[in-house]
């Protein structure tokens, strides 16, 4: 399909309220899943800001089912019926997954060389942990508080905004060149979302952009603590 | 000099139509020659064969495009409803439109045709040698044994599709074949279309605030007899809002209108080259507005240019 010539507008061919009915369909249908959902979402603030390496993977393995989930139940599935591009949506989420899985699967850069986890200073917590924070427990607050219905809520592990820029933080937390490699998709979806908002004039159509733009500092820091502590990222 | 076309002038219209046709085939165009004759909403000629439709149409981008809500759907039908008891006619979609053809399928009165629905879709794949199975997924979702006209979405893979719709035509597939394009892209390759294809329709659009169009695309209608359907005829809304809260100047009552909404959709259709407006709208109360338009005496050139000035003085 041509995507020359093209403003944002003409390529969301639904309405926020389709949009939201849709979320809040989707929440409905899929229930226990979203309960799951933010259960993992308190897991993944655990693991994150534990000391092993171990929780870390886990971290990237449990990311990496949620996006697989978004994939096909929120994308392909419920997205597929409002909006043609949705499968190549669909599609990207699946080769994020993918990444996220690989990613956990083999050993991180600290634990092949013996050294402590940089990031796990006693008594601190890396930065982009509060990101991670922010995705799981404030996105949907702060949804709320623009007047978004508790039903239309979205939330980390099964919608695509929170998990997207929970991703952006773990990656951030994640030593190592295959971080960069996790950043790409998820980066794009925080732009395609804030472009969809931006034509629905949501009032927080700034938000997944702005987590998209703090990723590069929290990168620099976590990056930082890593030359700081002597660990090799 | 008046400040409007005679309901007089309108008639004779209606009849020059009438005898430019012979007769009427389809029950599209019996119905709207009865609505002429009972005085209803505004009907203009195709050029191409003289049968007449209703002047004020109906879009489907976004408004319909809205899943399986049940809510939302039992909404569509109720605004079908007022569409048809208004004597609507055309309705425009694309499979661009997410679920839209699907919720028409869903939602048109099953007494449609005899209603007067004029049905019309795009291709829109870059594929050429997709398109018929395209039309085909299109045809199952609304529903329907054919459609009244086939266009080329915004000008993709247009020579390619143009073939497959020429030749459907002339099977008898579909009555009438068309190009679009629309935001005011894509003009000077559009008119080399309309210079040159034997085309029945075509879709671009003009509204009160985007009028380039009246430069050379609509003159060019005219004279090679290409019926024009306007889309974007409220800018997806942003013109109703910019006159919200304003009142009309009196022509207002001159050429029927109560509402800025109304006038410009009248605006519009007063245009001498322009078929057919399509707006959009997922409210009931809002297509009732929309077809009470240009059910009075339209307005001429002089008025025109007043109600585009006083609009831009809004």
């Amino acid at each position: 399909m041509a995507l020359l010539g093209y403003s944002p507008a003409d390529l969301v061919p639904f309405s926020h309220q389709a949009w939201l009915v849709l979320i809040a369909r989707y929440n409905q249908d899929h229930g226990p899943a979203v309960i799951a959902g933010m259960a993992l979402g308190l897991l993944l603030l655990r693991l994150a800001a534990g000391r092993s390496p171990r929780r870390l993977r886990a971290a990237l393995a449990l990311l990496g089912l949620c996006w697989l989930w978004v994939a096909w139940t929120f994308l392909h599935q419920a997205l597929g019926t409002l909006l043609w591009a949705a499968d190549w949506l669909a599609w990207g989420f699946t080769a994020q997954a993918a990444l996220l899985l690989l990613s956990a699967a083999r050993p991180l850069a600290f634990e092949e060389t013996a050294r402590p986890r940089p990031t796990l200073v006693r008594g601190s917590l890396p930065m982009a942990w509060w990101l991670l924070t922010a995705a799981v427990l404030a996105w949907p607050v702060l949804e709320l508080v623009v007047g978004r219905a508790w039903a239309a809520l979205g939330w980390f592990g099964t919608a695509p905004d929170a998990t997207a820029v929970a991703t952006l933080a773990v990656a951030a937390m994640t030593p190592g060149r295959r971080a960069w490699l996790l950043l790409p998709l998820p980066l794009l979806w925080c732009l395609i979302a804030s472009a969809m908002l931006g034509v629905f004039d949501d009032a927080l159509w700034w938000l997944p952009a702005s987590a998209a733009l703090l990723t590069g500092p929290l990168f620099w820091l976590e990056r930082r603590r890593t030359t700081t502590t002597g660990a090799v990222g | 000099m008046s400040h409007f076309d005679s309901n007089r002038r309108r008639l004779l219209q209606a009849a020059t139509g009438l005898m430019a046709t012979g007769a009427l085939s389809s029950p599209a165009a019996s119905a709207a020659s009865d609505r002429q004759a009972a005085a209803g909403p505004l009907v203009k000629p195709i050029p191409s064969s003289g049968e007449r439709v209703p002047a004020i149409g109906m879009g489907t981008w976004i408004t319909f495009n809205i899943g399986d809500d049940p809510d939302a759907l039992a909404v569509r039908r109720q605004i079908l409803g007022a569409f048809f008891d208004a004597g609507g006619g055309i309705i425009d979609s694309s499979p661009m439109y997410g679920s839209a053809e699907a919720v028409l399928g869903h939602t048109l009165p099953a007494d449609a045709r005899s209603r007067g629905l004029f049905a019309a879709t795009k291709v829109w794949t870059r594929d050429g040698a997709s398109g018929p199975a395209e039309i085909e997924t299109s045809r199952r979702l609304w529903d329907l044994p054919r459609f009244d006209l086939l266009q080329v979405h915004n000008l993709l893979a247009w020579e390619e599709h143009l073939e497959t719709l020429k030749d459907m035509r002339a099977d008898g597939q579909v009555r009438y074949i068309g190009i679009t394009t629309s935001h005011g892209r894509r003009h000077r390759e559009l008119e080399l279309v309309m210079a040159q294809e034997p085309i029945d329709f075509v879709q671009f659009t003009y509204n009160v605030a985007d009028r380039e169009a009246e430069r050379r695309l609509l003159p060019l209608a005219r004279e090679r007899g290409i019926a024009v359907i306007a889309n974007r005829p409220y800018r997806g809304g942003s013109l109703p809002d910019r006159a919200a809260g304003r009142p009309l100047p009196g022509w207002g009552r001159e050429i029927g209108c109560e509402t800025w909404p109304q006038a410009l959709l009248t605006f519009i259709v007063s245009h001498p080259a322009v078929t057919c407006a399509i707006p959009a709208t997922s409210r009931v109360d809002h297509m009732r507005e929309n077809m009470a338009a240009a059910s009075g005496p339209l307005p001429d050139a002089a008025l025109r240019r007043r109600i585009a000035a006083d609009f831009e003085a809004l």
